[in-house]
Parts: C-alpha cells; structure tokens; sequence
C-alpha cells in the first residue's frame, strides 16, 4: 500500500507513525497517572482519612 | 446548570465523568472519518503530490498548539482574577498536550518539509515561532513542578504564561510581518480558504477529530489533577493529625 504514494511515501509514513507513538504515549499517560491517583486516594480511604468536604457529609 | 456551576470541582468530577466517555468516542470517530478521507478519498495536490496527505495531520496539530496556550493563558486570567482552583488545574493539564501536539508540528512540517524545501529545518519567523511555543511549554511545565505547593505556584506560573502569550498573534501573523518560506494562511482568511473542497473537507474532519480528541485528553488530565490534589490535601491533613497527636504528648509539632 506503502509504495501506491509515490516516492515520499516514507516521510508520509514517518509522520502518521510518530504522530499515533506520540498521541498513544500521551492518552496512555493519562490513564495510568488516573488509576495511579485513584490507587492512592483509596488507600488513604481504607486508612480512614477523608476530606474536609466529605467530612462535612 | 451554568458554567460557575462546573467551576465547583465536585461537580465538574461529576459531569466530566458522564461527557467524558462521550468525547472519546466522537473523536476516535471522526479521526477515523479523517483518515479515511485523507487516504483513499482526497487527490494528490497538483505541486505537492501526495505530501499533502501531511498537512491533514501537521495544521490540525500547528492550530491545537496554538488552542492548548490560548486555554493555558485564558485560564491564567481566571487563576490571577478569580483565584479558582480549577483554573490553575485546567492550565497545568493543558501544558503537556499542547508541548505534544505543538512536537507534533514541528516534525511533521519537517518531514514535509525535506521533500518539498529540500531542508528539515529553515530559521524563517513561522518554524522559529513555534519552535518559542514548544519551550515555552516545556518551561511553564518545569516551573509548575518547581513548586511543592500547587496554589503557591499557580500565581507565578499564570503570570508568565499570560507574558509568553505574546507568541500566540506572532505565531499567526509571522507570515504576514515577514518574508517567510511558510506559505500565508490558506484556510481561515479573509475572502475564504484558497484550498480545494477535495483537499479541504478531510483537513476540516480530521482538524474537528483531532480538537475532541484534545479536548479529551484535556478532561482527562483535568479530572487527575483534581485527584492528586484531593490526595496531597488528605496527605497534609493526616500529616497535621500526626503532628498535633505528637504535640499532645510532649512530642515537638511539625510545622
């Protein structure tokens, strides 16, 4: 498929393929560092710390 | 329900995680609309051939570079004006999406570029311009992270990116104040896009794909950073309990 766009076909696939390895990294960091967080603040539940605001609850 | 409503970070939790699985699901499929259309519906270009298939990605992530500051500085109005947290934690979550997509830019109009300048790199005002972007977001990341304390840097940061807001009507106009490579502005102009409808259309589908998408991940980032900043808020609270408990006992209180 690569060859049908012509003689710069590979700057074409360089491009698309570091903007999808930079895209993906970013959306994977994000959704790691979420569920990181989420971690944390459970635990801090499980050892019975709670916000002021949920204190107020 | 009005926009101070969502300044409230319970509630901007609340929503964001209702329109959040929404956005995803927009923006994969309009990219994959635009990927469609850049690659087996749009022509060759009559000079650039098929290195257009470039610019589908390249000007979507030059005009989301320039969104990312925009949200970065508009925010910073609302951290200096109004004080609110929220808008220090949308500017902070702003800055590595628009450093990733204004990284996107650069190398993408380099490969496109070589092919058709003969060069990866020319120092003309529009790629220097945003070469300035990329370090100024590298800058207001590592200030951000300078500080321990997030309200304390918030006003610091929000006053420097709204300084290095400057760059944002140079980015645009440099190729009209100067003699550039860069060609001028071909789609929002006044008089109308210089471009094909053929050429146009997969650009404007994969440019609105590419803004949910950002927007997004944008959300996202939102959400985390109100989440870390529960947890360092709960961590000073037990920290203080400790301190307290210990003074209680003759122990020395921390400060």
């Amino acid at each position: 498929m690569l060859e049908q766009f012509g003689e710069h076909a590979g700057f074409i696939a360089a491009a698309y393929v570091i903007t999808f390895i930079v895209i993906g990294g970013l959306i994977l960091w994000v959704r790691i560092d979420g569920k990181a967080q989420m971690r944390e603040l459970e635990a801090m539940k499980r050892r019975g710390l709670r916000r002021r605001a949920e204190a107020k609850d | 329900m009005g926009l101070m409503d969502l300044a409230n970070p319970t509630r901007f939790m609340a929503v964001s995680q209702r329109i959040l699985p929404w956005m995803w699901g927009l923006a994969v499929a309009f990219l994959a609309a635009g990927l469609y259309m850049s690659f087996f519906l749009a022509p060759q270009d009559y000079q650039q051939g098929n290195t257009v298939r470039i610019m589908f990605i390249h000007v979507p992530a030059a005009w989301l570079a320039m969104m990312g500051y925009s949200i970065i500085a508009l925010s910073s109005i609302g951290t200096l004006v109004w004080r609110h947290p929220l808008a220090d934690v949308s500017a902070r979550a702003a800055a590595p999406i628009g450093a990733a997509f204004t990284f996107i830019a650069l190398v993408t109009g380099s490969l496109w570029g070589k092919p058709m300048w003969g060069a990866w790199w020319v120092w003309d005002a529009r790629l220097t311009s945003v070469l300035v972007l990329f370090l100024m977001y590298l800058g207001l990341i590592a200030l951000w992270r300078a500080f321990d304390d997030p309200a304390r840097g918030a006003r610091i940061v929000a006053v420097l990116a709204l300084v290095g807001a400057i760059n944002l009507p140079i980015i645009k106009f440099s190729v009209e104040w100067w003699n550039t490579l860069h060609q001028p502005a071909s789609v929002f102009r006044m008089g109308g896009p210089t471009i094909h409808p053929a050429l146009l259309w997969p650009l404007m589908v994969m440019a609105f794909g590419a803004t949910l998408l950002f927007l997004a991940i944008h959300l996202a980032a939102m959400r985390n950073e109100v989440l870390r900043r529960r947890v360092r808020a709960m961590q000073i609270t037990a920290a203080r309990g400790v301190a307290t408990a210990g003074a209680e006992d003759g122990e020395p209180e921390l400060a």
